[in-house]
């Protein structure tokens, strides 16, 4: 008896490989018991070279299609407005007074978890639609986000993005139709070779940075609120990313059918895919680190990031699993 | 090469020379940024990454997809002894002792970098073919380094250290895994692959971390001391690939590398990718690691190798581009 029937296979696929490299990180937090690697080092490689690096090497590569674009920012925009509230009203409920307690309901962890992943799965054209939403992920979580939990915008924090910028570059690479000379062009090719090299160490380095931080929680002793919290988040998440698929093939923005060119549907059904994935994310270490920086309920926070992404070890292949038999067919 | 034996820039050859080399040096080059704008110093958590995570997997990713040949590692081991070997009474002769003879400080022109930028350059150029010959070439010249070396510096070697690198292990491991692979059931490869999958992933990431590291430090030396570093640095990145070249030159002249084509074109292509690591390899800039022995002796290292280090590394841009065409001439 096959012990992976070939769906799980695909599910497997994508999350074994990532989480092969969690491990290695959380084994290095292990051995490392002084905790000196700094995080911080780590971090700052990954914002300001490695990631901009995998953003432009995986956009220029591709064309740039903008109404793709306004289907995946519209989804990220609109998930995290339905959210809001629902987030709020279990605030309320809570007797919570803070909003930084919403912050890990209403925004996704769309950067460490889900990049890999959509890298895994779907390729090259999977990672750049997961850039995309990433974008808007943060775009919202710096502005209404900061918003949240300080009483004003800070959309300067998201002009400071290194990735926005790689973001432009590669979108402007992708579009643009160059007609330079050849040698141009050749040192232009090179230069890419330089940042693909570079974005080789983006995805593992984000994860063995996750990784190595989870080595470090001890424990997480949520209470009923946190749960609450953790549960819309990573279950609801995705199933409103199920509801809005469906609105938007009702609609014929995301056209479904037999006699749609196989490649054409493909692109379709992947970001339907990405979508979900992305909803199905845990709350993002950023939201943590917001409360903290405004002192607003950050150990809530800390304790939904956590427990977040813990629950999507299983949450995530659960996710991807439906998405294989709903969508993929 | 075109035809008329002049080197041309848009030539096949040329491109994918430079498609291999230059974004290399960007990559180091951005490593030296990074050095110079971390006032924190965190080096060692970049070392302590590659040296426990990314490395290890890099090395069991290509060891195991190898065929182990003893010939082939032989091979290696012979010429990196006879080079090492050779470079020392060469140091010891042309390299003027800043210490008046007291102390040993030539271990940069001797020793190459032979992990940061040989393992990236291997690999972008020959693939993992020459990623496996490169691990190679690494690990007996860390050996050299731990014995050679260590003697040298404190008068006994320091074998206990070289024991402690952590890439050794999976490298046994993945020769272990290419050379009995167990018979297992459908689903346990399945799981295995995927698990190796990760693997493959972590250990592509140390292509650019390795030069990013190798690039780190070197923006702390100062441009001023260049000229201390002239004899140690060219002896270093000129004399190495000479040697090698004459390595190579007799191996073939006893036909440990024969030159036959054969009915194997795999097999003689092989050959001269051990060939092309050899005088790669061989090419290297002085490695950091010369410095940090000495760092961990209490030296601090002199500002003839420091700056040797540095002659290394900016007159390699020269002469390993040079070394490449040659080998693509010489050796394809």
């Amino acid at each position: 008896m096959r012990l992976i029937s070939p769906e799980m296979l695909v599910v497997t696929r994508a999350v074994l490989p990532s989480l092969t490299i969690a491990l290695l990180g959380v084994l290095l937090g292990k051995i490392d018991r002084r905790r000196e690697l700094n995080q911080k080092t780590i971090s700052n490689m990954v914002y300001y070279f490695f990631t901009p690096c995998l953003v432009f090497s995986s956009l220029h590569k591709r064309s740039f299609d903008f109404w793709e674009f306004t289907l995946i920012g519209g989804a990220a925009f609109l998930l995290i407005a339905v959210m809001t509230p629902i987030a709020f009203y279990f605030k309320r409920r809570a007797g919570v007074e803070q909003n930084g307690y919403c912050l890990p309901i209403i925004f996704m962890n769309t950067g460490n978890i889900s990049l890999p992943i959509a890298l895994l799965l779907f390729g090259n054209d999977g990672l750049a639609k997961a850039i995309m939403f990433h974008m808007m992920n943060i775009l919202i979580l710096y502005s209404y986000g900061v918003y949240l939990v300080s009483g004003k915008t800070d959309l300067r924090q998201f002009f400071r993005i290194p990735a926005l910028y790689a973001t432009i570059l590669g979108v402007l690479a992708a579009t643009t139709d160059s007609h330079a000379p050849e040698f141009v062009m050749q040192g232009y090719d090179i230069v890419c070779k330089g940042g693909d090299l570079l974005a080789y160490a983006a995805i593992p380095l984000l994860i063995v940075n996750l990784g190595y931080s989870m080595s470090a929680t001890t424990r997480v002793s949520p209470i009923k609120d946190d749960a609450i919290g953790v549960f819309l988040r990573v279950v609801l998440g995705p199933l409103l990313a199920f509801g809005l698929i469906i609105c938007y093939r009702k609609f014929g923005w995301i056209p479904n059918g037999a006699d749609l060119d196989p490649l054409v549907s493909l692109g379709y059904r992947t970001t339907e895919a990405i979508i979900i994935l992305n909803a199905a994310m845990p709350g993002p270490v950023m939201a943590y680190l917001l409360n903290v920086k405004f002192d607003n309920c950050p150990e809530k926070a800390a304790s939904m990031v956590a427990l977040g992404t813990l629950a999507g070890l299983v949450t995530i292949p659960f996710t991807l699993h439906f998405i294989n038999l709903f969508i993929a067919r | 090469m075109t035809q008329t034996g002049f080197f041309s820039i848009t030539s096949t050859e040329t491109l994918m020379i430079l498609r291999g080399f230059i974004p290399t040096v960007m990559v180091v080059v951005i490593g030296v940024l990074l050095g110079k704008w971390d006032e924190s110093r965190h080096q060692s958590t970049l070392i302590k990454l590659i040296d426990y995570i990314f490395l290890p997997c890099l090395v069991f990713s290509a060891m195991h997809r190898h065929p182990f040949d003893l010939n082939e590692v032989l091979q290696i081991a012979v010429a990196v002894t006879v080079m090492i070997c050779l470079s020392t009474v060469a140091a010891l002769c042309l390299v003027r002792d800043p210490l008046g003879g007291t102390g040993w400080k030539h271990l940069t022109t001797i020793f190459m970098s032979s992990g940061n930028i040989l393992l990236t350059l291997a690999y972008v150029l020959f693939g993992n073919e020459g990623l496996v010959k490169g691990i190679y070439f690494h690990l007996f010249v860390l050996l050299l380094f731990h014995t050679l070396g260590a003697y040298l510096v404190k008068g006994s070697s320091d074998l206990r250290s070289f024991f402690k690198i952590p890439f050794l292990y999976p490298m046994a491991l993945g020769i272990a895994a290419a050379s009995f692979p167990l018979p297992a059931s459908e689903n346990l490869l399945e799981l295995a692959w995927l698990t190796e999958k990760g693997i493959n992933i972590a250990g592509q990431g140390a292509l650019p971390l390795l030069l990013i590291s190798f690039g780190y430090p070197l923006g702390l030396i100062e441009l001023s001391t260049l000229r201390k570093g002239l004899t140690g640095g060219i002896l270093r990145i000129v004399g190495g690939p000479l040697l090698a070249f004459a390595v190579i030159y007799l191996y073939r002249q006893v036909g440990w590398l024969s030159m036959e084509r054969g009915y194997d074109i795999l097999a003689f292509v092989d050959r001269r990718t051990t060939e092309a690591l050899v005088i790669l390899g061989a090419a290297m800039p002085s490695a950091h690691y010369a410095l940090r022995m000495e760092a961990g002796q209490g030296l601090i290292a002199s500002e003839v190798e420091s700056a040797t280090l540095l002659v290394s590394v900016l007159g390699g841009i020269l002469t390993v581009t040079t070394v490449l065409f040659i080998i693509e001439v010489y050796v394809f």
